[in-house]
């Protein structure tokens, strides 16, 4: 006799050798792969819904039970609601729920249990993500009132910052009439005219300055039209 | 398809499925309507009436019971070949 063939070279036979799937075996199979569409179970028999229900997620389990209306599932439903409180919030807190329970002779159905625990849990989220949007607002109200901002007020007009060199100090700042009279007074005087004229004699010769240089390079006397300037020339022939 | 071999199950809308016996013998309820002792309607006729069941799921059934006769030759197929093949 030779050697048995191994699983992988026959595959399907085995599988194959088990009874042939009854026509519920069937169906069942067929409603555990469609899980996601099922919502309302109607008068399907509980012995069927507690092969197929256990297939669930949380949130199928949760559409089963609100689309079916009229009916409690609760002998097959309560178990895996059990089942997801102990999956998501813990042994621990489970025990705790069943304490508290005992203590109190009282008995709620699991999926009630679930669904305060995780409405709790959602509120204290929303109280910390408040009081931390709270925290950010407060400090960013306290960044922005340290900030520089552009302000349309100007500073108002003041008679000591009008303030020149002597002699080309002007009339705009005076106000009264005595004053004005006296400022005139000054401005027409002869000291300021002098200085007026030193000052005008001082740009035109530096003014004149840089032609004389050129002149005295080319030794002789002559007359350039390039330069309308009488002081140029008087220059020239002085020399 | 001799008559002999036939079998008649009769919905709740009153149509037929003729089917074979074999097939029709997959079914334990129906086996023992056609093969029980004593002279039923169903043992004479030949023809087996569910009022209670609807047109649309006494064809899933017949299909069902085609189906099984497959799936059992062929696991017995598979058998064979795999006790062929050890020996």
């Amino acid at each position: 006799m030779r050697n048995m063939p191994n699983k992988r070279d026959i595959g399907v036979p085995f599988l194959t050798m088990r009874k042939t799937p009854s026509l519920v075996d069937l169906c069942v199979e067929t409603a555990i792969d469609n899980v996601r569409y099922i919502g309302d179970v109607g008068e399907t028999d509980l012995h069927l819904l507690d092969r197929i229900l256990p297939h669930c997620t949380c949130d199928q389990l949760m559409h089963v039970e609100n689309c079916t209306k009229g009916r409690d599932l609760t002998p097959v439903t309560d178990k895996l609601w059990k089942k997801f409180y102990k999956k998501e919030f813990g042994e621990k807190s489970l025990n705790v729920v069943i304490e508290r329970m005992k203590e109190n002779k009282v008995a709620f159905r699991w999926k009630q249990l679930y669904e305060a625990k995780v409405r709790d849990l959602t509120e204290a989220e929303k109280k910390t993500s408040d009081r931390l949007k709270q925290l950010y607002q407060k400090e960013d109200a306290r960044k922005q009132s340290r900030q520089t901002r552009l302000c349309t007020k100007t500073p108002p007009s003041s008679n000591k910052r009008s303030f020149g060199s002597g002699p080309g100090y002007g009339l705009s700042g005076v106000k009264s009439n005595l004053m004005k009279k006296a400022k005139i007074d000054f401005l027409n005087s002869q000291e300021v005219k002098n200085l007026a004229a030193m000052r005008k004699n001082a740009v035109k010769k530096t003014y004149s300055a840089a032609p004389t240089i050129r002149g005295a390079f080319s030794g002789k006397d002559y007359t350039s039209t390039s330069f309308s300037g009488k002081d140029y020339t008087s220059t020239l022939k002085h020399r | 398809m001799k008559k002999e071999d036939t079998v008649k199950l009769i919905s709740a809308e009153g149509f037929e499925f003729v089917i074979d016996k074999e097939a029709a013998m997959v079914s334990q309820t129906i086996r023992n309507m056609l093969t029980s002792p004593g002279s039923f309607a169903e043992t004479e006729h030949g023809e087996v009436t569910f009022p209670e069941i609807s047109t649309t799921i006494l064809e899933k059934i017949c299909q069902y019971f085609y189906w099984s006769l497959q799936y059992a030759r062929f696991c017995f197929l598979l058998l064979i070949f795999w006790i062929g093949i050890s020996v």
